[in-house]
């Protein structure tokens, strides 16, 4: 009897300890490493025609053979789509919360990023399918079993962002355009950099519900974005927890004693919600945040820091550098 | 001596001969062919029916074959076997525990499938996914094994089972959602399925599962004598020389690896292991020898139909399995409860 | 088919009901084990029937202990029916009775015939032959008990144990149900029953068990068991014993009140009894 009020002591104990091991931080990023490796070589290449058979290796680190130029191509999140429409291409497929490019709209919803359905992909017969590596690295086996290559790119990172243009363009035969949208793009950071002040503002960006926020640390997108500014990130160091890669929680004592000078929220809630800004600004235990006290408090867009990280990033950097920076901003806004 | 009976209205259970077995057996499995005909038939594509027969023989555009063959029949194979498990276990719990309310979700064997997979897939990012079924059968026998262990008291008492499955359930559920909640994006996305669902199973996880549903299923058969004789009762039983501890033993084991098998390609699915039973029931009667194959049968057509009407209902988006299950199962569970009270 | 307990201890859960119990069962007997409540009798008939294990001692079965043999081979020697009979409302009488033939079913064998034979002969026996097809949810009291018992008949087995088995039934289904148990005897079968009933156990049993707190007081034939000491010893209330009027050789035993009603006259003149001392 004795025994088995031990073993039963023991079993529960084990499957409590089990569960629980889970506080330390999983390695994050894994998708985004490869990427930051290969970021340097990024933009200096000549734009010279794809030839085929081509041979690449994707934002996941798998070597695919494309046969030939892609005819129809089926790119599965927005910010796959938004790739390919940057370098001049067009997709079969969207994801549902795909509101940009317009050209895009028309394209055959497929369903949400986490769950699309593989039926309607088929039946657009694409010849390249085009997956998110941060948000579709598990549908791997599933678009394998389309028979179609698949290539991964995502964005993670700013860097990302500038290799995906350049994978997903060289795929798609459109180097050149790819190149432009590089160029372009870190002409932007270089002049938004020079532009910045001397002093670095303390920023803090969260996303979620006013009752249960999200903190970005700069391995997030919009805590990319933020770094390359200059920000300083009051999140960075913190374990990821959360549905988001790149996401922390803090608590509300961190939050005071960091006193970030700029805070930026997304809310993902139902429109006409009670928005985080609204929420903090009224928040009597916030008062004496700088940034609250400074009214530097504002919503920024979900679509296009969260949902969407993408080739939209110059216009994300020109509204951060405004928040961040509102004197000594850039005079070409 | 002989006292002659009060004379009393003869009311001998009729038996209908062929008239009655068309109707336990030839409407659920004619229920069951058109629910698998439909299931292939339909889905978001639309596709004319010649097309889906050349898309079943490859003889036509290698997409139809691809949606039809590799999209749509694995995984109305799956949602069949997934249905026979679940019912089948929930048969055998009920007989076990004497409980109408058993069922391998209330009593913990589903929850230990899922916090087994789930910690599985917290360690090891790339867990594979043929070790998946075995890993959730594993966790089922855990739960199962804990549930046994709670109640064992010189032997184990119907009561005391169900109870200790119920304290069992949560305390995994409880566990899981700790799993889930500390771990990262991936995980999460990967642990989509927990939910209930049969989304992306394909050909790779029928080829992993059906050996377990179907030795479980197999086993369940053996059993149905001796669980005919269990439920007259403890001492009944002993009298007529079962071994009662151990069929009862054996039939948890095969509900967990039902269970098991079931939890792992299409997560928690709740009620099927509940309600199927009790229809059976009300077909066949208690003899275990026609209750467990039709609990089969009944589960996956249920669970067929079920994964069709998700999938289709709000397509291209799928609704969680376990919400559509439960949707059909409940106002049909309330209204066999009436019926019987 | 011998059956007896040396030196029996037996309970359930830690606790001892009966202890040091030896007992020898009389073959082709009706056997009643009498006693008050808590005097083990339900423990014995029990341990006897290889419902409960044995804390300490033996039952044996024709010299064999009867735990260590197969559950299967057991059941078609002895059956056993205890209470309540539950669990099964919507089977029918004949599908109980078949039931029974599971100890001699194998998966491979089965020998339809015999078991036919079996429940035909069982369900006569109880006389339920013009309700076989009844379901059990709609039987009374007695006729759910005669069902059962022929349940344990389709064992076929050699001994028959009974706990209680005439409780909550009226008269004449008791009357009824004893007399289909003494006539099993003449079919060679042994029969053991736990009975609360003095004037039955009297008519009915050739050899009595007679328990008091766990332990076997005195144990035999009925006339050489059942005397007034023996009752006032085991149940504690007086009686005078009366020769049964139509019966040869039995006795009834009628109580004798300990509180005199308004003085009679002269005493209950009874040459049995004395006064005894309360």
């Amino acid at each position: 009897m004795k025994m088995r009020t031990w073993l039963i002591a023991a079993l529960v104990t084990a499957v409590f300890v089990a569960a629980a091991c889970g506080g330390d931080s999983e390695k994050s990023s894994t998708a985004t490493a490869p990427a930051k490796a290969t970021a340097a070589a990024t933009g200096t290449a000549a734009a010279k025609a794809t030839t085929y058979p081509l041979t690449v290796t994707d934002m996941l680190g798998r070597s695919v053979t494309i046969a030939k130029q892609p005819a129809a191509v089926a790119a599965l999140s927005p910010t796959t789509v938004e790739y390919v429409y940057a370098v001049g291409g067009t997709s079969k497929t969207r994801s549902a919360s795909v509101k940009v490019p317009a050209e895009a709209t028309s394209a055959k919803d497929i369903g949400p990023s986490y769950q699309p359905n593989f039926e309607l992909i088929a039946a657009e017969k694409p010849d390249l399918i085009i997956a998110d590596s941060v948000l579709q690295p598990q549908l791997k086996q599933n678009l394998e079993g389309l028979n179609v290559p698949v290539v991964y790119a995502g964005a993670q990172t700013f860097a990302d962002v500038l290799k995906g243009l350049e994978l997903v363009g060289n795929v798609l035969n459109q180097p050149a355009n790819a190149t432009k949208q590089i160029s372009s793009l870190q002409a932007k950071l270089a002049d938004l950099k020079t532009k910045a002040a001397a002093t670095k503002p303390k920023v803090l960006a969260v996303n979620g519900a006013p009752e249960d926020f999200y903190a970005a640390k700069p391995e997030s997108y919009v805590g990319d974005l933020i770094q390359l500014l200059g920000g300083d990130n009051v999140a960075k160091g913190q374990p990821d927890v959360g549905r988001f890669p790149g996401y922390t929680k803090l608590s509300l004592e961190t939050i005071l004693t960091s006193s970030p000078d700029v805070v930026l929220a997304i809310t993902a809630g139902p429109p006409g919600g009670k928005t985080i800004t609204a929420a903090l600004s009224e928040n009597p235990a916030w008062a004496n945040v700088p940034a609250v006290k400074n009214k530097r408090v504002t919503e920024i867009s979900l679509e296009l820091y969260l949902q969407a990280p993408g080739p939209r990033a110059g216009e994300a950097l020109d509204q951060l550098a405004k928040l961040l920076y509102p004197i000594g901003a850039s005079p070409s806004q | 001596m002989t006292l002659a009976a009060a004379p009393r209205q003869q009311q001998a259970r009729p038996s209908f001969g062929t008239a009655r077995l068309l109707l336990v057996w030839g409407l659920p499995l004619a229920l069951l062919a058109l629910a698998i005909v439909l299931g292939i038939a339909l889905g978001p594509v639309n596709l004319a029916p010649a097309r889906v027969i050349d898309g079943l023989l490859n003889r036509g555009e290698p997409l139809d074959h691809t949606i039809v063959w590799d999209l749509r029949l694995p995984r109305v194979l799956l949602a069949v076997l997934v249905g026979a498990s679940l019912g089948v276990s929930g048969a055998l719990l009920q007989g076990v525990t004497r409980n109408p309310l058993a069922d391998p979700h209330v009593l913990g064997l589903t929850a230990g499938g899922g916090f087994a997979a789930s910690l599985a897939l917290r360690l090891y990012s790339d867990f594979p996914h043929e070790l998946m079924a075995p890993v959730a059968f594993a966790g089922s026998l855990l739960g199962a094994a804990l549930v046994y262990l709670l109640s064992w008291r010189g032997g184990v008492s119907p009561v005391r089972l169900a109870l200790s499955g119920v304290a069992v359930a949560s305390l995994l559920t409880a566990c899981t959602t700790m799993v889930l909640v500390t771990s990262n994006f991936t995980t999460q996305a990967a642990l989509a399925w927990l939910a209930g669902g049969l989304f992306g199973r394909g050909w790779v996880d029928l080829r992993v599962m059906w050996p377990y549903a179907v030795a479980g299923l197999g086993a369940a058969m053996l059993l149905t004598r001796g669980m005919n004789i269990l439920a007259l009762g403890d001492e009944a039983a002993q009298s007529l020389g079962l071994g009662v501890e151990r069929t009862r033993l054996f039939a948890v084991a095969v509900a967990a690896l039902l269970a098991g098998a079931a939890v792992s390609v299409a997560g928690m699915v709740a009620f099927v292991g509940l309600l199927i039973p009790h229809v059976a029931r009300g077909l066949n009667g208690d003899d275990h020898r026609g209750l467990v194959p039709l609990s089969a049968i009944l589960g996956a057509t249920l669970v067929v139909y079920a994964d069709l009407f998700a999938r289709m209902v709000q397509r291209p988006v799928e609704i969680p399995l376990g919400i559509v299950t439960a949707v059909i199962g409940a106002p049909f569970l309330l209204y066999l409860v009436r019926s019987k009270a | 088919m011998r059956l007896e307990a040396r030196k029996l201890t037996a309970g359930y859960g830690g606790d001892f009901c009966i202890t040091d119990a030896d007992v020898v069962i009389e073959e082709r007997r009706v056997t009643g084990i009498i006693g008050p409540n808590g005097a083990g009798k339900s423990t014995l008939l029990r341990a006897l029937a290889r419902v409960i294990k044995p804390q300490r001692g033996v039952v044996l079965l024709d010299g064999e202990v009867l735990h260590q043999l197969p559950g299967r081979l057991v059941a078609k020697k002895l059956a056993f029916l205890g209470q309540p009979l539950e669990g099964v409302p919507d089977l029918t009488i004949e599908e109980l009775a078949y039931r029974g033939r599971f100890p001699h079913q194998t998966m491979l064998r089965r020998d339809a015939a015999a078991d036919r034979e079996a429940v035909d002969w069982a369900i006569g026996a109880m006389n339920l032959e013009s309700m076989r097809g009844r379901p059990l949810k709609q039987l009374s009291h007695g006729e759910m008990r005669r069902a059962w018992t022929a349940l344990a008949l389709a064992q076929q087995p050699d001994i028959l144990l009974l706990d209680e088995p005439t409780a909550f039934l009226d008269m004449a289904h008791q009357f009824e149900l004893l007399d289909l148990l003494s006539k099993l005897t003449d079919h060679g079968v042994t029969v053991v029953v736990s009975m609360h009933d003095l004037w039955l156990t009297a008519i009915y049993c050739q050899r009595v068990i007679a328990m008091s707190g766990g332990r076997i007081v005195a144990a035999g034939p009925t006339d050489e068991v059942l005397t007034v000491e023996l009752i006032r010893e085991v149940f504690g209330v007086e009686v005078a014993l009366q020769p049964h009027p139509s019966v040869a050789g039995r006795h009834i035993a009628l109580p004798v009140s300990r509180r005199r009603e308004a003085a009679p006259a002269e005493p209950v003149p009874n040459p049995a009894t004395r006064p005894s001392p309360h």
